[in-house]
């Protein structure tokens, strides 16, 4: 990540201004700020990468491609600023797709689901940041500040990644700074139920594989017919069930990971997955069955 | 095998850049912009080095692009668009030289120019092969520089049109002697002292101090090497009126570069420690009086099979 000379062969080859990847930040926030920093619209440098990649169709942006973009973009963009291969993969999910099913090369919804576009404005004022996990399914607000993640702009606008119209980080209609975007507080109790979920998502990208989720998922599945759980409000726009079903059925085309963490929020179970591997017991079968039995008396 | 007839390792050509005295007055005159934000008309007769003393001078002006976003370009150079080009090549040219830029409508460039000329502190343009500048271009390269000079900028930029001429009248003087006000502006922001200004290749002394640097160069693999010695002859022949058609009287370095390579190249191949005065005056000659022979290239056929290859 050293800084280039004129001399370098690079120069030619990269942005006229580099941005590096901050710890956490994803690919969205880490491109607006390629085109913030190059005075570009909204969205430029992530339309011109896809481009390069697509040279005949027209290009739309797919928010899943800011989740677990094709390799070849993080390629081009690494070649376009200049830095690591791995630095980039960073900002994506594409190395814990690699660790549960074997591949970089993801189909849509693999893993886990782009839970829509949302920011926290007080990330945006202090850092022009929006976080990696930020986006995953069932976030609605942000640790850090204690806020919840704006869908939405004051005026209404559906918040956008990206409009070729607008300058970066602001509201594609009325052009509000996303930085002053008013802030909401959050309860208590649900930034302990944040803090489960992320701790539970980390808990598999550390931990976990395609085979215990697998083993996991049937283990639910058991547990599912003796008691049905209640639907908590922040996953009821998800089918984790059929999520899980897909997942059990062979196919690839599902958010798998993150119905198993909705399911396991609907199941009051998300703490047994903040655990060290050895210390939780949820994955033994005999534990299902205790667990159900558990369920079933309360 | 005695030594003598083992074979040679290649000669190996320096491409060492040499601060000749010409690049010194050249670069000086570059430098002098730069630092007080001028505007110059910079000529010389080709093959002077003019190109390689931009190369030189923009390599060492501290160029840089840092990973955390920060970039600085304080001398932009670039080379003039050609074959009349429009004032979208001359934004195109401009654009790349900052490095990889997507596609964008020509009204978004103008304004985007300007905004990254500003992010990235040039302080200096240098446009080289400015003779091939249109009216368009140098109309473009004003309203640059001047929305750079006005808020929230407010910066000024120097300005260098370095001109491959031939010492016959003055550069750009059709352009600037018209009546219209863009060319009075264009004209009111050059340097009021030097304008418009000739750098001169060589003189006889300072060949010798050139030779003197080749025979350092070379020095490794003709160990015997006393060029300088021939400087005033090699003068003498480099300022022919063939190789220097515009009577300047002075000796360019790609006459002189050439003329002391093909020569050291010559020696070594005959296994030679230094350059004798007979190879210089064949060589001196090839260059002046065979300028224009057409070489024939012919061959004898060898007394194989000749290769067929499939037509796919």
């Amino acid at each position: 990540m050293d800084a280039l000379d004129l001399q370098h062969p690079a120069w030619t080859h990269t942005f006229p201004h580099r941005v590096t990847p901050k710890p956490g930040e994803s690919l969205v926030s880490l491109l607006l700020r390629c085109d913030l920093e190059n005075h570009w619209a909204s969205g430029t440098s992530c339309r011109w990468l896809l481009r390069a990649l697509l040279p005949k169709g027209s290009v739309r942006v797919n928010r899943a491609n800011l989740f677990l973009p094709p390799q070849q973009l993080i390629a081009l963009l690494a070649q376009r600023l200049a830095l690591p291969f791995d630095a980039l993969v960073a900002t994506t999910f594409l190395r814990e797709h690699l660790r549960f099913f074997g591949t970089m090369a993801p189909s849509l919804g693999d893993l886990c689901f782009w839970s829509g576009f949302h920011l926290c404005p007080l990330c945006i004022q202090e850092q022009r940041l929006l976080l990696r996990s930020q986006f995953l399914f069932g976030r609605r607000c942000c640790l850090h500040h204690q806020v919840l993640l704006l869908p939405s702009c004051a005026c209404g606008t559906l918040l956008k990644p990206f409009h070729l119209t607008t300058t970066p980080f602001t509201c594609s209609a009325c052009l509000q700074p996303w930085g002053t975007l008013p802030t909401l507080s959050v309860a208590p109790e649900e930034l302990d139920q944040e803090h489960q979920i992320l701790a539970c998502y980390e808990w598999w990208f550390k931990h976990g594989d395609a085979a215990l989720m697998k083993t996991v998922l049937l283990q639910l599945a058991a547990l599912d017919t003796r008691k049905r759980p209640t639907p908590r409000s922040r996953w009821s726009s998800f089918s984790v069930r059929e999520a899980r079903r897909r997942f059990l059925a062979g196919s690839s085309h599902l958010g798998s990971l993150s119905g198993l963490v909705g399911h396991l929020d609907e199941l009051g179970l998300l703490s047994r997955f903040s655990l060290e591997p050895g210390e939780t017991d949820l994955i033994h079968p005999d534990a299902c069955q205790q667990e159900g039995a558990h369920l079933e008396s309360d | 095998m005695p030594p003598s007839e083992q074979p040679l390792p290649p000669f190996v050509l320096r491409r060492n850049f040499i601060l000749t005295p010409f690049e010194q007055r050249f670069q000086g005159l570059l430098r002098h912009a730069w630092q007080q934000r001028s505007w110059q008309i910079i000529a010389a007769v080709p093959g002077s080095g003019k190109s390689l003393g931009i190369h030189d001078l923009v390599t060492h002006t501290g160029a840089r692009k840092e990973a955390g976003g920060r970039t600085a370009l304080p001398v932009l150079a670039i080379r003039a668009p050609k074959n009349g080009a429009t004032e979208q090549a001359l934004g195109q040219a401009l654009s790349a030289a900052f490095g990889a830029v997507p596609p964008m409508p020509w009204y978004l460039r103008r304004t985007w120019l300007v905004e990254l000329f500003a992010s990235t502190q040039v302080e200096c343009l240098i446009v080289d092969d400015a003779q091939d500048l249109e009216r368009h271009h140098l109309a473009f390269l004003k309203e640059l520089t001047d929305n750079l000079a006005a808020p929230p900028y407010e910066r000024l930029v120097g300005l260098c049109l370095v001109v491959a001429h031939s010492g016959q009248g003055t550069p750009f003087k059709e352009v600037f002697s018209r009546p219209e006000i863009l060319w009075r502006q264009f004209r009111r922001r050059l340097d009021t002292q030097r304008p418009i200004c000739t750098v001169l290749g060589h003189t006889a002394e300072e060949v010798r101090l050139i030779l003197t640097a080749f025979e350092d160069l070379y020095r490794s693999q003709l160990p015997d090497l006393h060029l300088r010695r021939w400087a005033d002859t090699i003068f003498q022949w480099l300022t022919h009126p063939i190789l220097d058609p515009d009577a300047t009287g002075r000796v360019t370095m790609d006459h002189l570069t050439r003329l002391v390579t093909s020569s050291l190249l010559r020696a070594y191949q005959q296994k030679a420690t230094y350059v004798d005065p007979a190879t210089l005056l064949e060589l001196a000659e090839t260059m002046i009086l065979k300028r224009d022979a057409v070489v024939l290239i012919d061959g004898t056929p060898a007394d194989v099979a000749l290769p067929v290859f499939q037509v796919q």
